[in-house]
């Protein structure tokens, strides 16, 4: 390359002296172009024909023409030959055109399946390498695989061809003749003759020792043989048949490869016992036991398990570990071992403390068991007789005393007639004597309840009864006195009062009277038809409340006394209290009737009277009346319907609540102020109420009215201010006033309303 | 050897043929002899690509049968 580097610009060079000559050239050319622009056709046709066969020769032409013309004249199409070309180029002081490109292609093509290409541009050889037919790959593959196939398959045939099945000797043997298995059958009689004869002459040359085989199998030479069962399935004097177990071919599996040297001996197993574990086993996981037993540290044996990670797995990953047990010399296994095991551990299980805590672990419930309600329980006592006791009045106790009698005639009938039956009967009655008894006279009854069962008794029994109920009997009288007594207890105390102050013998002497018929009189409640009568119109319940009300009757009338009378203090308490007496003794008295009040004595008397004759209500009479009538009132009325259809009641309190007090304020009653609410703004100017409330607002909100608002209030101020000093009788601009000045300067009575002539015709 | 077509759309079309190692000075320089210019007022273009003097064509990648723009400077 460097020569030719050096060769052009030597032609270079070259070219610069010849520049002038090669212009020259190109004139001329170009002048002959033009000249010849005109257009003659053969020399166009002649022109076409030559290029064509440049083209299929690849050769390189020989005509000097180089000038080309379309035939639209549109555009002058100028290529030289490659030999005008090379001329020029030397000229120019460049290399040759390189010819022989796509001969070289050609050719290398030819000569090899391989396409090899020449750049045209760097001139480097190449290949062409076709992609790879993916399809075509995978056809071959498959094809091959199965060429593979058959001939493995081919092979395998072969091969079992050599191999002769049992049923082609069959047939073989058939298709011999029977002298052929005669002849078979001589040969095997006589391998076996001298086999036996083989046998003979060895037991002559060996020891005895060492004709082992010969010997029988005994039960000496179990000995060390694995039985793959818990001893406790072999019973004494039962038959098991055993046989030897299965061995893997493949010792181990997985981890534990590494197999002890007992898993070479043989085993022996039954099957049924097999199977029969086999069966206990998926009873067992059959139950679905929990995996998880935090607690179980110790086996059913007794002996401590240590906790092993995840050792429900251990079966699966070790495989089952089996109970087994060696047979010992002459194949027997001696069990005494064993019982003497057990014995210890038996022995060892007994001395163990057993922690009965852990034993009841259970759920804590919210609700006790039946025993331990019985243990929280305290033994019921019989409380029925004691209640009673307690609660025991006089009133409860009357109706008692009228059903002895009737008892009485009971226990006659009792034994006179079945006395078995009635006997429960008559056991309660005794009882209730009995509590009678307790209750009245202290001393406690001997007679025990288990005595009644015994029948022959019984008479023995009536006999105490009746001495009993007597007893009870006088019990019971002094307990109604007692009773009674009370009830009388707040009259009695005022006589005692009395008797005590001394102030009415009178009273004395009722008071004794009264006395004698309390102790005459057992049964203070007698009913008789007056007190009913008087019940019935309500003297009754007046005299309950009259005790009561005394206090307050009493300083009623002694106000009244007061205020009508001015009598001195003593002399109206001592009368107050006299007439109080009375009217206790009335109450107190036999006579339940009231007298006739007087009502001259003044107006406490005359209101007592109202009251007693009902024309004035009585609070505590209100207050019963409602009570009676409860029991009488419809019993689906309820509070909620009265809510529902009482509106009136519904608001009343909250009515209450802005009405204020309802009471007028008594001590200033006369009190009425006249209040008026007067309001000024900065200015002193009195503000309206529509003013004032609009001043209010303007402060409370922070915000004053705007400036036109208050311009225009002030000019309003001024303006009214402007008219209160304007006079009456004088317009603003005091036109009266000049008038009157006017006339009295005029000294007329008149004044001429008119503007002078002139001005007018102005 | 490869030919190159040069058209100015003026009216000139040129067919070259050439080297690929020659420079586009050399193309311009034949050219210049077939047209008649001054080789020097030759601008060789390809869409905006003005093809530059010093470089060879098989550079830029000119192969052949390609059309050229022919401007004058």
């Amino acid at each position: 390359m460097e020569s030719k580097k050096s060769k052009s610009s030597s032609s270079r060079s070259r070219r610069r002296s010849d520049s002038s000559e090669d212009r020259s050239h190109k004139s001329s050319s170009k002048r002959k172009n033009h000249s010849s622009d005109d257009s003659n056709d053969s020399d166009h046709d002649e022109r076409r024909h030559r290029d064509r066969r440049d083209k299929k020769d690849k050769k390189p032409a020989s005509s000097k023409q180089s000038r080309i013309e379309e035939a639209g004249g549109a555009a002058e199409n100028l290529s030289l030959s490659i030999e005008e070309t090379n001329k020029l180029r030397a000229k120019l002081g460049l290399k040759p055109l390189s010819v022989d490109d796509h001969n070289k292609e050609k050719q290398k093509e030819n000569d090899s399946g391989k396409k090899t290409f020449i750049d045209k541009d760097t001139n480097q050889e190449f290949e062409h390498a076709p992609a790879k037919n993916l399809t075509e790959v995978r056809e071959q593959k498959e094809f091959k695989q199965k060429l593979d196939e058959q001939r493995e398959k081919r092979r395998l045939a072969q091969k079992i061809r050599q191999v002769k099945s049992l049923g082609e000797q069959e047939s073989d043997s058939d298709s011999e003749s029977a002298d052929v298995w005669v002849q078979k059958l001589k040969q095997k009689q006589e391998a076996a003759k001298k086999a036996k004869l083989l046998e003979e002459m060895d037991e002559q040359f060996l020891t005895p020792n060492e004709s082992v085989k010969t010997k029988k199998y005994t039960s000496s030479q179990l000995k060390g043989l694995r039985i793959e069962h818990d001893q406790a399935k072999f019973r004494e004097g039962e038959e098991v048949i055993l046989t030897l177990k299965d061995k893997d071919i493949i010792k181990g599996t997985g981890v534990n490869l590494e197999l002890d040297e007992d898993e070479d001996t043989d085993v022996l197993v039954n099957v049924n016992l097999v199977d029969d574990e086999r069966a206990s086993q998926n009873v067992e996981n059959k139950k679905k036991k929990p995996d998880y037993k935090p607690y179980e540290e110790f086996d059913e044996e007794g002996n401590f398990r240590p906790n092993a990670i995840l050792d429900k797995y251990d079966a699966e990953l070790n495989g089952e570990q089996k109970k087994f047990f060696k047979l010992g010399a002459k194949g027997m296994y001696d069990a005494s071992d064993d019982k003497f095991i057990q014995k210890l551990e038996d022995e060892h299980k007994s001395r163990a403390v057993r922690l009965d805590i852990l034993n009841e672990l259970r759920e804590a419930s919210d609700y006790m068991t039946a025993q331990e309600m019985e243990k929280f329980k305290k033994p019921k006592k019989i409380r029925k007789g004691m209640r009673k006791n307690k609660s025991l009045k006089a009133a409860d106790l009357l109706p008692m005393a009228r059903q002895q009698p009737q008892t009485k005639v009971d226990k006659v009938e009792l034994e006179s007639a079945e006395k078995k039956i009635n006997l429960d009967d008559f056991d309660f009655k005794k009882e209730s004597s009995d509590e009678g008894e307790i209750r009245s006279s202290g001393d406690e009854s001997d007679i025990d309840l288990t005595k009644l069962d015994n029948v022959s008794h019984l008479k023995e029994i009536m006999d105490e009864e009746n001495q009993l109920l007597d007893e009870l009997q006088t019990a019971l009288d002094k307990t109604r006195k007692r009773v009674t007594n009370k009830i009388e207890y707040h009259a009695i105390e005022a006589r005692e009062e009395l008797e005590l102050n001394g102030k009415s013998v009178l009273l004395e002497n009722l008071n004794t009277v009264r006395d004698e018929e309390m102790t005459e009189e057992k049964d203070a409640l007698t009913l008789d038809t007056i007190s009913e009568f008087c019940r019935g119109i309500g003297a009754e319940t007046r005299r309950e409340d009259s005790e009561m009300d005394m206090g307050s009757k009493k300083s009623e009338e002694k106000m009244e006394s007061d205020e009508e009378f001015n009598l001195s203090d003593v002399e109206a308490e001592v009368e107050n209290e006299k007439n109080q007496l009375n009217e206790d003794s009335d109450e107190d008295g036999a006579n339940i009737l009231d007298d006739e009040p007087i009502i001259d004595r003044g107006i406490g008397a005359a209101l007592k009277l109202a009251v007693n004759k009902g024309y004035l209500a009585n609070e505590k009479d209100k207050q019963f009346a409602r009570v009676a009538k409860s029991s009488i009132e419809a019993k689906n009325y309820t509070i909620e319907e009265r809510n529902y259809y009482d509106i009136d009641d519904k608001y009343k309190r909250s009515r209450d609540k802005f009405c204020g007090p309802l009471v007028d304020f008594e001590e200033k009653k006369n009190y009425k102020p006249d209040i008026k609410l007067d309001y000024y703004d900065e200015k002193g100017h009195a503000m309206n109420e529509k003013e004032a409330f609009r001043y209010l607002s303007h402060k409370f909100h922070g915000k004053g009215p705007g400036k036109k608002k208050t311009e225009k209030r002030l000019s309003k101020f001024k303006e009214k201010e402007a008219m209160n000093k304007m006079s009456s009788v004088d317009t603003p601009l005091h036109t009266v006033e000049l008038l009157i000045e006017k006339q009295k300067n005029l000294q007329q009575p008149f004044v001429v309303l008119s503007a002078p002539k002139g001005k007018q015709e102005q | 050897m490869i030919e190159i077509t040069c058209n100015d759309r003026l009216g000139k079309k040129v067919r070259v043929k050439c080297n690929p190692d020659d420079t586009v000075g050399d193309l311009k320089k034949l050219i210049a002899a077939q047209t008649g210019t001054n080789w020097q007022r030759i601008v060789l273009k390809k869409w905006y690509t003005i093809y530059k003097d010093h470089v060879s064509l098989a550079d830029y990648e000119i192969h052949d049968g390609m059309n050229l723009e022919l401007y004058y400077q």
